[in-house]
């Protein structure tokens, strides 16, 4: 089948590779119909997260067709248009029973690496190096799809494939932002970066009841969506001082939840961000964390501030002091899909979330190495690339 | 009180386990020099975890192995240790370099008989590969042959 693969250090390229197999029974084989760039292939891309091989398929955002089923599998059959978590969860664990589904104890094959990097491992996600379980990704003609009674879900006739597929990841781990950030009716709410993922949680954060909700960002197409399709004010940080702003937004207090969507390759105007590209490429920092900075500093006295955003290692400069003497809850997490993707789904359906306007280009998977160029560089206004095998 | 109740039949269930698993090896209150326990926490109740699982029952008796209820609910805490010496300075490294260490494979029979208990078999990874082999893939393709045998476990 044809696939798009990882060929070194910012290299991707269209190739071809062997089809995937049921390898459990709980497996499930999808024709993939749609898959997306996600920000955080880019760190992948870039080498920042060295676990990659030559070969590997990219992609972990995606919706299709059930061609193929597993002997375990109750809830789905070959026909279903179903879209998929893009973690893979086995559904019975203790961290699954508690719907910390990212967390699954089974969910990743290659343990050892996150291990002994974070302490502990999390579970497997699609396309997502060798660190998160080596699984084949979305950006082919088919995948497999493990734990799928768990992680597939059927996407209702009233939804199209163009919406439901940002149900997968982006509008779910923005939607976790909003919730486990704990967003209530009444709320300041701040959200950096209005990606994908960005707007999402802005949304999220409306749809729970925020009263003002303000997107961070220097595209002004990005912040011009969030204002439209998320209900959000808006903040250029190219031109406006942001910690003024969202001081004068709040009333002097600062926000009462932030939630970061950026992630470790951040950007910022100011010095810092010198700073921080010569530490990274240096490896004297993994990481670029400009807006967890600036989002724990600007975040209210006893606020919560959400990391949605991806982080690999070490970061420098992490202000500990503001977060413990403002006695702030800080987050993060890698998404919980099954525990949001059915409630998003019927939003989808009702109208109330909308994500159509996130596919700015739609491109033949062959044209996946341009779509990602595009993507990384932000040319015409690219938000996201979605790929048709 | 119910619930002390039950934690005292609970522990005192595991004891029994314990010994019997111990008796069962031959290996009642040795301390291995060079090992330590290794575990996990299976989220099922020890009745239902029940004897000892095959991919533990497979080592023999090269390992001891404990069980005890965890706690808060937790489902079945499973240990186990190399009961015989461990290989040091060059045995070591020969010992990992021919696919030979035994805490290796203890670490590997740990974590599949939690995922046959959690999950009723082993996730495998995807096959057949689409990756290529270089020059530079040799570490990572090392430490992923070696992923469920490695770690903090």
């Amino acid at each position: 089948m044809k696939a798009l693969c990882w060929d070194g250090v910012n290299k991707v390229a269209p190739q071809q590779v062997p089809d995937p197999q049921i390898r459990n029974g709980g497996d499930v084989i999808v024709r993939v119909r749609r898959t997306v760039t996600c920000g955080s292939d880019l760190h992948l891309l870039g080498g920042y997260i060295p676990f990659m091989r030559k070969g590997d398929v990219l992609g972990h955002e995606f919706l299709g067709e059930v061609v193929e089923v597993g002997p375990r599998v109750r809830r789905h059959a070959v026909g279903d248009r179903v879209v998929v978590s893009s973690f893979v969860s086995c559904g019975t664990c203790w961290y699954c029973e508690q719907e910390l589904y990212s967390l699954c104890d089974n969910g990743n094959t290659n343990p050892a690496i996150t291990e002994e990097l974070w302490g502990f491992a999390p579970g497997g996600c699609y396309g997502y190096s060798h660190a998160m379980g080596g699984f084949a990704g979305s950006h082919a003609e088919y995948i497999r799809v493990p734990f799928a009674d768990v992680g597939a879900f059927t996407v209702p006739d009233g939804v199209s494939d163009e919406r439901a597929l940002f149900a997968s990841d982006s509008a779910a781990t923005g939607w976790m932002g909003a919730d486990l950030g704990g967003v209530r009716p009444g709320d300041v709410v701040a959200v950096w970066g209005a990606g994908a993922v960005g707007q999402m949680a802005a949304r999220a954060a409306v749809l729970l009841g925020a009263e003002r909700v303000i997107s961070i960002d220097r595209y002004d197409n990005r912040l011009e969506m969030a204002a439209t399709y998320a209900g959000a004010e808006t903040i250029n940080y190219e031109q406006t001082d942001v910690n003024g702003e969202l001081l004068e937004r709040s009333g002097g207090r600062g926000p009462d939840v932030c939630i970061e969507a950026v992630g470790m390759e951040a950007h910022s105007p100011g010095p810092q961000y010198a700073y921080d590209q010569v530490k990274q490429q240096l490896r004297l920092q993994t990481d670029r964390p400009t807006a967890v900075r600036e989002a724990i500093y600007n975040c209210r006295k006893g606020g919560s501030v959400f990391v949605l955003g991806v982080f690999a290692g070490m970061v420098d400069k992490f202000p500990l002091g503001a977060m413990m003497n403002k006695g702030l809850t800080v987050r993060g997490g890698q998404m919980h899909g099954q525990r949001y993707i059915p409630m998003l789904l019927e939003r989808m359906e009702r109208g109330e979330l909308v994500t159509e306007h996130l596919a700015t280009h739609v491109l033949p998977l062959d044209e996946g190495a341009r779509g990602y160029r595009m993507f990384k560089e932000k040319q015409d206004g690219c938000v996201r690339a979605v790929f048709i095998p | 009180m119910k619930r002390v109740a039950t934690g005292v039949v609970m522990a005192v269930a595991a004891a029994a386990v314990v010994a019997r698993l111990r008796r069962a090896r031959g290996c009642a209150g040795r301390t291995t020099a060079g090992d330590r326990w290794h575990s996990v926490t299976i989220y099922r109740s020890p009745e239902e975890v029940g004897s000892l699982p095959e991919a533990l029952a497979a080592l023999g008796t090269s390992i001891e192995v404990r069980v005890r209820p965890a706690a808060g609910g937790r489902g079945t805490e499973l240990a186990a240790r190399i009961a015989e010496e461990l290989p040091t300075g060059l045995g070591k490294v020969a010992a990992k370099l021919g696919d030979d260490d035994p805490v290796r494979r203890l670490r590997r029979a740990l974590r599949e008989a939690k995922q046959v208990a959690e999950i009723g078999e082993v996730l495998l990874p995807d096959r057949p590969p689409t990756t290529e082999r270089t020059l530079t893939s040799r570490p990572l393709e090392y430490a992923t042959r070696h992923g469920r045998e490695e770690g903090r476990l």
